[in-house]
């Protein structure tokens, strides 16, 4: 019944997907040009601090991509993993207190 | 019919989990741009917010994942005992009853990652009130049966 919803989710979630993937590697590359440009235009005038900054936060881009970019699909894996199957139904949980009931009377 | 509702059910689970697990993944690729940007301008407090959020996400989809089967399943095993005539009803009623209140769960569950995906407040405490909610509630209808089985059992 929700298989058609569903369908229509995932196209679009794959779209948003795409579309987020190729804004952060858009941001990313403004940001390394942009700390670039600061770092070198501070060392020019001698801002040793604001040019170790901007270094840092170059540095910190490239690994926020890399962690973004190779963690987050481990992380989709692990969350599958996890996914649980409907909690009910499958089991007849008033036949096993049935069940249990019984022993117990016959224990006692 | 029972059949038919607990297969709803079912695949009502399946489709919310299915959602849950997109809306999750889209969410930390949303928060690392947050926090790229806020790397690139210079925000801290930005960046920090952004790392934050994409703990509480992954703390609550644990949570969901994790943690509601469990109680479904603790609360399901809770129900009060059954025989007598109204036997069969009790069984059937019983997963029905454990169905909804698993998919209720779970949809406040998923509303919470959904609003702490956008930015906004978010908190588990509500997902767990309408747990205990709709657990207690499980439990006083699964009290039906049993009090029925008694007047049948009295009145015959």
């Amino acid at each position: 019944m929700f298989k058609p919803l569903m369908d229509v989710i995932t196209q679009l979630a794959s779209d948003l997907f795409s579309f987020l993937v190729g804004l952060i590697i858009i941001v990313v590359i403004i940001g390394i040009v942009y700390n670039a440009l600061k770092a070198s235009a501070f060392s020019l005038f001698g801002g040793s601090q604001t040019t170790a900054v901007a270094i840092l936060g170059t540095a910190g881009l490239v690994l926020l991509t890399l962690f973004t970019f190779l963690i987050i699909p481990q992380i989709h894996k692990l969350l599958q993993e996890w996914a649980p199957k409907p909690p009910f139904g499958s089991i007849p949980v008033a036949l096993a207190w049935c069940s249990l009931s019984r022993y117990l009377t016959w224990v006692g | 019919m029972a059949t038919s509702l607990i297969l709803f059910l079912q695949e009502a689970w399946g489709a919310l989990v299915a959602a849950l697990l997109i809306v999750v993944i889209l969410a930390l690729l949303a928060q690392a741009l947050r926090t790229a940007t806020g790397i690139a301008l210079g925000a801290n407090s930005w960046t920090q917010e952004a790392i934050s959020a994409a703990v509480g996400i992954l703390l609550l989809a644990g949570f969901a994942l994790l943690g509601v089967p469990a109680i479904v399943r603790a609360a399901a095993l809770a129900m009060p005992g059954c025989g007598g005539p109204l036997d069969e009803l009790g069984q059937v009623s019983a997963q029905v009853i454990g169905g909804i209140v698993a998919v209720r769960i779970l949809r406040s569950a998923f509303v919470a990652i959904a609003q702490a995906s956008l930015g906004g407040r978010f908190s588990i405490s509500n997902t767990l009130i309408e747990a205990a909610e709709a657990v207690f509630g499980m439990l006083l209808i699964g009290l039906a049966a049993p009090l029925a089985n008694h007047f049948l059992a009295t009145a015959c």
